[in-house]
């Protein structure tokens, strides 16, 4: 509640309220050194010449952050584990398409957007339960304040699974891929006004489905 | 009174915009609050963290990926060449070469037929109806076929060198013949094979 009150003082206010995917696959682990310090269009040089591992190495590279943005789609783990895999698999079959006009996280993003529209069009988002959640490492925290945080942070994932698709992808890409409006638009195939009206909306939204109790 | 439209509030929550710039605000309690509110949101969703699997399960979803495409890679294979037997990607380029000279040595036979003295016969088109040629026998099936074998061995025998030489202009466009032949369906192909056999068999009579 301070933090917002403070935010209410003009030009207090910093932006920052991004947060970062984490990225913590950088060693792929099966021997495949010689992928693991080249730059992505080597690597994608090599895996369309057939070189073995280095497909694997995209994966490791861009596994987490893909299933991050499939988990906030969906809201639940199993989900986002069978669309990430699908995700890379249409990946690959594409992957002679990618020019690199883009970095290949923006173009594995709009890969996963599509399929995450797709997916939640056609089947309900199933948000976990409060003891289907992963465990969180969190050692630092007291065990009361963990509890808590965990479930503001499961409410605010289930707020974010039910809006509106167009919505639920904006608010995503800006939030957690740092995403600019354009890139964004880019991959939604719309304008960065309509981007900027759908964040605006979202969050919105969101306030209204979360009422005061995450605050 | 004009209030700040949506991407102007979101250009202030984000920071990008300062609030300086937008002196609206100091006199509209409304604006003000919309931009709290919006600020609110962004941090309330800024500290929804997605859990963290356990490390084991990235290294099945590795496996599983791994696993998927090279099943995705040996159908595609299979859908294309496994016709042929032959299975090695590093083959693909003489494989597309091979689906052009199938589609080239069936036209070639269908002119023969036509033309030739004494083949008055016109080449007979399937009766089947649709739905039973898309109830055809798998691909494993296919596999055994020996008219398919023959579209393959004549498909090898093709001088490619004097083809691009004479004008058909084939490596121009091995893509879209590689993917007309992989769009065909197994009762598409069986078809082929069909008409190619009953091709040869008027060709040689």
């Amino acid at each position: 509640m301070g933090e917002s009150l403070a935010w209410t003082l003009p030009g207090t206010w910093q932006p920052d309220w991004r947060p970062k995917v984490v990225r913590r696959d950088t060693v792929n682990k099966r021997g495949d050194l010689a992928f693991a310090e080249i730059g992505e269009p080597a690597l994608v040089e090599a895996c369309l010449s057939g070189r073995p591992g280095a497909f694997d190495v995209i994966v490791e590279r861009h596994r987490r952050a893909v299933y991050q943005l499939c988990y906030r789609f969906v809201g639940n783990h199993e989900d986002a584990s069978d669309l990430s895999q699908d995700i890379f698999l249409r990946a690959y079959r594409g992957l002679r398409s990618f020019r690199g006009h883009s970095s290949l996280a923006t173009w594995l993003y709009r890969i996963g957007v599509n399929v995450c529209l797709n997916r939640v069009s056609v089947k309900t988002p199933r948000t976990e339960s409060i003891d289907e959640r992963p465990h969180v490492d969190t050692r630092s925290e007291s065990a009361s304040d963990r509890m808590l945080r965990d479930e503001r942070a499961a409410r605010v994932r289930a707020a974010i699974a039910d809006l509106p698709r167009k919505q639920r992808a904006t608010l995503i890409l800006r939030m957690y891929h740092e995403m600019s409006h354009q890139e964004i638009a880019d991959v939604l195939g719309s304008s960065v006004g309509a981007v900027k009206a759908n964040f605006f909306h979202a969050l919105g939204n969101l306030k209204k489905l979360l009422g005061d109790e995450v605050f | 009174m004009r209030h700040l439209h949506s991407d102007e509030l979101i250009d202030l929550a984000e920071g990008t915009r300062l609030e300086s710039s937008a002196p609206h605000l100091r006199s509209c309690e409304a604006c003000r609050g919309q931009l709290t509110e919006l600020r609110a949101m962004m941090s309330a969703a800024a500290q929804a963290e997605v859990p963290e699997p356990s490390p084991l399960f990235w290294e099945h979803f590795s496996a599983r990926v791994r696993d998927a495409v090279a099943a995705d890679g040996g159908r595609r294979r299979g859908a294309l060449f496994g016709l042929f037997g032959w299975s090695s990607s590093s083959v693909l380029m003489p494989l597309s070469v091979g689906g052009c000279a199938a589609v080239l040595v069936a036209a070639a036979l269908m002119f023969n037929s036509r033309y030739m003295p004494g083949l008055t016969t016109p080449p007979s088109v399937s009766s089947a109806p649709a739905a039973s040629i898309a109830d055809a026998a798998p691909m494993a099936e296919l596999a055994d076929d020996p008219s398919l074998d023959m579209v393959a061995d004549l498909a090898a025998q093709v001088d490619w060198e004097a083809a691009g030489e004479s004008g058909i202009g084939l490596r121009a466009h091995e893509d879209a013949s590689d993917k007309a032949v992989s769009q065909l369906s197994d009762g598409e192909r069986r078809e082929l094979g069909r008409l190619l056999r009953e091709e040869l068999s008027h060709s040689t009579n």
